[in-house]
């Protein structure tokens, strides 16, 4: 008897253009959050931050808040919305109230993921700002912040060993 | 009569192994990469930390003057950026143990608005040394600039006061409430 032999097609070949189209997705969403977080972190684009010797390391269990000071805007949040200018956060009390009410908002969102997870973050002010501009709307800030129980405040810089020495050499 | 299997019969084609198609992931990294190189962080940012445990306490002294109780064993230290005569003038001043030391700007470091860090960094150390405490409170004036504030808050914490106090210099500010 003839035995008949099936034949077998050769295997497909494996189409990985779905799976990249997953990880594609997934990228997207990655790379985003990673920006979030790395914006903490990172010099902001056109502001100069002071140097400093010291670098203190961030609370384990604090959640920032992130504020940024331009010499003509500020902004507030990893998204960075627009909360008026620095002569507004002096001279304009409805600027101080949005500032102070999205502060409070910040915090009581820790409060409450606290609530619901067990947790103990604490919310932590973090104040990136340009080295040019004056204390007295890093002051207005600050007191902003302590209002809204921001009792760690976090000021960004750039870590420069030689800052004293360079500060030393006389401009010639 | 028997014949042998034909050769072509059972001879497996020769194709070559299916290579994946890398072209798809390649162009997925030829965008990504540049990408990430461009938020790739360079320089190492630095955190200086200050703690409000009591809400408003300490924003909202006007920390001009050494009163109150413990303000002997106070070390305060005063950043100035405008000039108002003998009290006021561009530098720092430290206040304490009932001493005051001025350290006027001098004009170099001009990169650094003329501020003497350099004696402001001794000075700190031979306090330290003397006085063993932990804290100090710094005074500034609205004109300071940032940069000032930062580094001599830096300064302090370098030198062995991890606890600094920030307080404004009781000045008002603006008029919008």
């Amino acid at each position: 008897m003839r035995r008949v032999r099936r034949k077998f097609a050769d295997a497909a070949a494996l189409s990985i253009t779905s799976l990249l189209d997953i990880l594609t997705i997934l990228l997207v969403f990655l790379i985003k959050n990673v920006s979030i977080e790395s914006q903490k972190m990172t010099v902001p684009a056109n502001m100069t931050l002071p140097t400093t010797i010291t670098n203190q390391e961030l609370l384990d269990n604090g959640l920032t808040v992130l504020v940024k000071l331009y010499p003509e805007q500020i902004y507030i949040g990893t998204d960075n919305i627009p909360a008026g200018s620095l002569r507004q956060l002096v001279e304009d009390a409805k600027t101080r109230a949005a500032l102070l009410n999205f502060m409070q908002n910040e915090a009581a969102q820790i409060q409450e993921l606290n609530n619901r997870r067990g947790t103990d973050y604490k919310p932590c002010l973090l104040i990136q700002a340009d080295k040019q501009i004056t204390c007295q709307y890093i002051t207005e800030l600050i007191k902003i912040g302590a209002g809204a129980s921001f009792a760690d405040i976090y000021f960004s810089s750039i870590q420069d060993q030689n800052w004293l020495q360079a500060s030393a050499q006389k401009v010639q | 009569m028997v014949y042998r299997p034909s050769e072509g019969r059972n001879q497996k084609k020769q194709t070559p192994p299916e290579q994946p198609n890398l072209v798809p992931l390649m162009n997925l990294f030829i965008t990504i990469i540049p990408f990430l190189l461009t938020i790739v962080v360079i320089s190492q940012v630095a955190l200086i930390a200050m703690n409000f445990s009591k809400p408003g306490s300490e924003t909202s002294g006007t920390g001009g003057s050494g009163s109150g109780p413990g303000a002997a064993q106070e070390i305060k230290l005063i950043i100035m950026a405008s000039s108002d005569g003998m009290e006021m003038y561009p530098g720092f001043k430290i206040r304490g143990w009932g001493n005051e030391i001025p350290i006027r700007n001098t004009d170099i470091g001009v990169g650094f608005q003329g501020y003497n860090y350099i004696e402001l960094n001794r000075i700190l150390g031979d306090i330290k040394k003397s006085i063993n405490l932990n804290e100090i409170s710094v005074i500034v004036y609205p004109d300071v600039l940032y940069g000032t504030l930062v580094q001599t808050i830096d300064l302090c914490k370098s030198n062995g006061f991890p606890n600094v106090i920030y307080k404004p210099a009781g000045v008002l500010y603006g008029s919008g409430g």
